[in-house]
């Protein structure tokens, strides 16, 4: 991190203003410094936000690959847009939009959302490793429970593909991203109501096709 | 459901949430307490919540923001200091326009060639190598060059190629040139030949702002392709191919400027003292494409190989500034960029 980007954020007084306020802060000052062609501030926005735009992105669209592309997409549309952000949102929740709608335009071109099993395709007969081989080591410490637990995200990860787009986005970003309703109705440009409904509806959908995971 | 059914069960969902207002989520907890079936709903509904949110938490590919940086074209308004700047570069490229047009049109009128002049048509068919031409033979050596390692050199190929279009850079190979490009929309042009069985030199000179742009779409192929930058000499090891160089420096050896011979006789139209100076400067390779690289080689690389790494590849290892050059068709910024591809020519990367 370079001189300037450590003081701001050493500047920001986190016990004063909180950690939300504290991060809009930071993002604020990045953004001026990006806005002043320090393009390495726009780098710290990146590192700061991309896991959790990768991983909303991935439960969005059920592909890696395409969750990388799309990931990618959404932080450059965001540097070249950056002039068009009036900050009255978050940034965040800005950069959020920018990934949600690639997401979902991705989906209009390219079809359904494809689930991709961790043991792959049936039938296949390459000597390819199977997704399922190349988790991290961590999660085969114990191998039962592992399996069992994979198992489960496994059955919940299709389930979610299953749903249609605007019943998936809420769910990933209440319960996956935390968003609160508000935010979700900002992303979406959808009313508050309508934020509550579709997810309501989408869990419904999810608690009958997940009978067997749900005592 | 009923209607208000539904709308009850949403409230139980936002409830959940905690997205109700003081007073509705009182009511809902009364609710709760009175009607154990309710109490069943909203455990089921925190199941189905509980089992979304428990799914493990991926974490992005390593160097993302590197890619995106190097990708990504900033819309936003530049500091003063850097318009300003462009706008003087933009007065220096008109003024030596002004000045190239003025050269073209006194040189269009000299005499041939059979009349005691040496002919335009002098001027070398490999443009793209005479472009480099100037470069001493123990420079080429330390040349460095991007190689790109592809599982599959035809479809690399074709993503070069595409690149190269989408950037207005135009295939050369094999043009007998006699008429200099005179600017930058005229001069990026590449030249491909088929070095090896599986392998594929490209030879791209462009201008600065395209150099750019070829290196940040570059970077976006290295997803897909092993693309590291390397010198030249380590590139032939690699490929098993150590007689190119000697060819490469008799090739360039056939390509030296070529100056009038002293005491040749002066274009009459042409002031002595102005004529013979003009010409070989037109006459010299890199001073007909505009291409300066004789003065100063592009910056050397250790000569270990380059190791994968994920910062991105650097354009600016390939800029060679012309605008030291005192020759007044030096008025854009060429520069070579030398791109090996390897790889097997085999079926099409996912086909059925």
């Amino acid at each position: 991190m370079t001189e300037w980007a450590s003081n701001i954020v050493a500047d920001t007084n986190v016990e004063t203003v909180g950690p939300v306020a504290s991060d809009a802060f930071e993002d604020a000052a990045l953004l001026a410094a990006c806005r002043k062609g320090q393009m390495d501030a726009f780098g710290i926005l990146v590192q700061r936000y991309q896991d959790r735009v990768f991983n909303a992105i991935l439960r969005m669209c059920g592909n890696r690959d395409d969750a990388e592309e799309l990931c990618q997409e959404a932080f450059v549309k965001a540097l070249e847009n950056l002039s068009r952000f009036r900050e009255d949102s978050r940034f965040y929740t800005w950069l959020f939009r920018i990934a949600a709608n690639l997401t979902i335009s991705r989906r209009r071109r390219g079809g359904r959302v494809k689930f991709h099993s961790l043991d792959g395709p049936v039938g296949r007969d390459d000597q390819s490793p199977r997704p399922r081989d190349m988790l991290p080591d961590g999660r085969e410490n114990d191998p039962a429970e592992a399996v069992a637990q994979e198992d489960v995200h496994e059955r919940v990860l299709e389930e979610l593909a299953g749903l249609d787009d605007e019943f998936r986005a809420v769910v990933v970003m209440r319960d996956v991203e935390g968003m609160n309703y508000d935010e979700i109705a900002e992303v979406l440009k959808i009313p508050h109501g309508t934020v509550k409904s579709r997810l309501y509806r989408a869990r419904l959908l999810l608690q009958e096709r997940l009978q067997g995971l749900i005592t | 459901m009923s209607a208000r059914n539904n709308e009850s069960h949403e409230q139980l969902s936002a409830y959940l949430d905690g997205e109700l207002s003081e007073a509705d989520a009182a009511a809902v907890a009364r609710a709760l307490q009175a009607d154990p079936q309710l109490a069943g709903e909203l455990e089921r509904l925190r199941a189905v919540r509980q089992l979304v949110a428990s799914l493990p938490r991926e974490s992005a590919p390593a160097g993302l923001a590197s890619r995106v940086l190097a990708q990504a074209r900033p819309a936003g308004r530049a500091p003063w200091t850097a318009r300003l700047a462009r706008l003087a570069a933009a007065a220096v490229v008109l003024v030596a326009v002004g000045l190239g047009v003025t050269m073209v049109y006194y040189l269009s009128k000299a005499p041939r060639a059979d009349q005691g002049q040496v002919a335009l048509t002098d001027a070398p068919e490999r443009p793209a190598v005479a472009a480099a031409g100037a470069l001493a033979a123990a420079d080429v050596e330390d040349m460095p060059v991007v190689q790109l390692n592809a599982g599959n050199r035809v479809v690399a190929e074709q993503e070069l190629e595409e690149m190269f279009v989408r950037n207005d850079i135009r295939l050369v190979a094999k043009a007998r040139v006699k008429v200099a490009p005179a600017g930058p929309e005229t001069a990026n042009f590449y030249d491909r030949t088929q070095t090896g069985l599986n392998q594929t030199r490209y030879t791209v000179v462009m201008d600065t702002k395209r150099l750019r742009q070829i290196f940040s779409e570059l970077n976006s192929l290295r997803a897909s392709h092993d693309i590291a930058v390397i010198p030249m000499s380590r590139q032939l090891e690699s490929a098993g191919a150590r007689t190119e160089l000697a060819m490469r420096r008799r090739h360039l050896k056939g390509y030296a400027p070529a100056r009038p011979a002293p005491g040749k006789p002066v274009p009459a139209h042409l002031p002595p003292s102005r004529a013979p100076k003009m010409m070989a400067d037109r006459l010299e390779p890199k001073a007909v494409f505009g291409v300066a690289a004789a003065s100063r080689p592009a910056k050397r690389l250790a000569s270990a190989p380059a190791a994968p790494t994920a910062e991105p590849l650097d354009y600016r290892q390939f800029m060679q500034d012309g605008r030291r050059r005192r020759d007044g068709l030096a008025m854009v910024d060429l520069n070579e960029l030398v791109i090996i591809v390897n790889g097997d020519d085999g079926p099409a990367v996912g086909g059925e």
